[in-house]
């Protein structure tokens, strides 16, 4: 690392632009995730802390969070909209309590790790980001994790959604309660009486990081809008074999072994939507404990 | 570069590396209570309180922490004036060889101070930053369970 860092600590966010421009500066936000990386290339840390970006706010319309928001702080508001809203599932179950009370959602996103607990529930809720930097404005959460461009000096200042009541799974796959997820899966749908609709489904940690699974939302989304719930199940589980799904090898786990699990998981989660099968969570070898934790 | 700290209630000014994290800028600073275990953010030997939140010094940058309140364990309690949850530490049985028991104090101070009738599955969750090798975890939950009482005592 280089000792001749140099901290800046911008109060406005007209202050931000000029500074990322500089060679060299990255944001900082918690930190944990610019340690874990390696900071060799890192000349100078912008600050966020004084931005005033931490807020949290939902209105019937929309949902949003500041960058600097931490995993606790958002798990914690999640919960109190839906004990099983999927951030409250997801982010609750995330590392441990103090990196919880230390990550943040615009470090998370920048830097999105095969084991992120938050990027998938964000693609799922089609979230979008706000940059100010080179890029500035609204930009959804996929096309800013599809290229380099827009993540280069550019800084992640508030994600929204648009609320839609949006219910489902979450489950992380881990070897033990205490791991990262070798993969994670989300499953949301808006239910409507007997019938779910708007099915997104999302894997994180296959190759290429991330795929929305649109072949199951269709196949299992039209089903479900006109078969009772139990046929809607077996197209269910039907379609989760049929997903195509690419992993690779991790965690000394061979890629078809958790391409079989992930396809497992996501049968498991489309059951569990449906109301056939118990709640979602932590799976894997490693499941059953992560819940209560 | 230099920073002021309010460490346990005392002003500081403390000269470091950038790129230095909170948990060497506190030991060189003489707070050899905050323990160096993992460095990865995973055992909770090096929790420490800022601005009252529990977090793992070895994963906060120092500079970032620049005019915010750090309280270590011995801010909340000294070993002539215990806080109720050291002494409850003692009373049960959960210090052992004493290097994860600085984490594990401030993460139940921390919890007891957000949620004084902590349940079960609370107390195993607020805990779940710490490794114990000694003791296991049965001791320390009886010595939280143990603390929150003896602090509502202290209320009542």
């Amino acid at each position: 690392m280089a000792t001749d860092l140099q901290w800046f600590f911008p109060r406005e966010l007209e202050e931000v632009p000029p500074l990322l421009a500089r060679d060299g500066i990255v944001p900082h936000a918690g930190g944990t995730g610019l340690l874990r990386g390696g900071m060799s290339q890192v000349r100078g840390l912008l600050d966020i802390g004084r931005l005033g970006l931490a807020g949290i706010r939902k209105d019937a319309a929309l949902v949003s969070i500041g960058a600097g928001a931490s995993y606790a702080e958002v798990a914690a508001a999640a919960a109190a909209w839906h004990p099983r809203h999927v951030l409250a599932q997801s982010l609750g179950a995330a590392a441990a309590t103090p990196l919880r009370n230390r990550i943040t959602i615009g470090g998370s996103i920048a830097l999105f790790p095969y084991w992120s607990d938050l990027v998938g529930p964000l693609l799922a809720l089609e979230a979008e980001l706000h940059l100010v930097g080179a890029h500035s404005g609204w930009v959804p959460l996929a096309e800013y994790l599809s290229g380099r461009e827009l993540r280069q000096g550019s800084l992640i200042t508030e994600v929204r959604w648009r609320e839609a009541e949006l219910r489902g799974e979450y489950r992380r796959w881990t070897r033990t309660h205490t791991d990262r997820p070798a993969f994670s899966i989300v499953v949301l749908a808006r239910r409507s009486g007997k019938t779910l609709r708007d099915l997104r489904v999302v894997l994180v940690g296959c190759s290429g990081r991330y795929r929305r699974l649109a072949e199951v939302e269709e196949a299992v989304g039209q089903a479900m809008e006109r078969v009772p719930a139990a046929a809607a199940h077996a197209l269910a589980a039907e379609a989760a074999a049929k997903a195509e799904i690419e992993m690779p090898a991790r965690m000394g786990f061979s890629a078809e072994y958790l391409a079989h699990c992930a396809r497992v998981e996501l049968e498991r989660s489309l059951a569990a939507l449906l109301g056939d099968a118990g709640g979602g969570g932590a799976s894997g070898p490693g499941s059953g404990r992560t819940r209560g934790r | 570069m230099e920073a002021r700290f309010r460490i346990n209630g005392q002003e500081r000014t403390l000269s470091f590396p950038g790129d230095a994290v909170l948990l060497d800028v506190l030991r060189e600073a003489g707070y050899l209570e905050v323990k160096e275990g993992c460095r990865e953010g995973a055992c909770g030997s090096c929790l420490v309180l800022l601005d009252g939140v529990l977090v793992n010094s070895c994963q906060v940058l120092a500079g970032s922490v620049d005019g915010r309140a750090v309280t270590t364990v011995r801010g909340i309690g000294t070993f002539q004036v215990p806080h109720p949850i050291q002494a409850a530490f003692v009373e049960a049985g959960a210090v052992h060889c004493g290097f994860c028991t600085p984490g594990l104090v401030l993460a139940a101070y921390a919890l007891l101070e957000a949620n004084p009738h902590p349940e079960e599955a609370e107390i195993t969750r607020a805990l779940d930053g710490n490794l114990c090798r000694c003791t296991g975890s049965v001791k320390v939950m009886e010595a939280v369970r143990l603390a929150a009482r003896r602090l509502e005592d202290r209320h009542a």
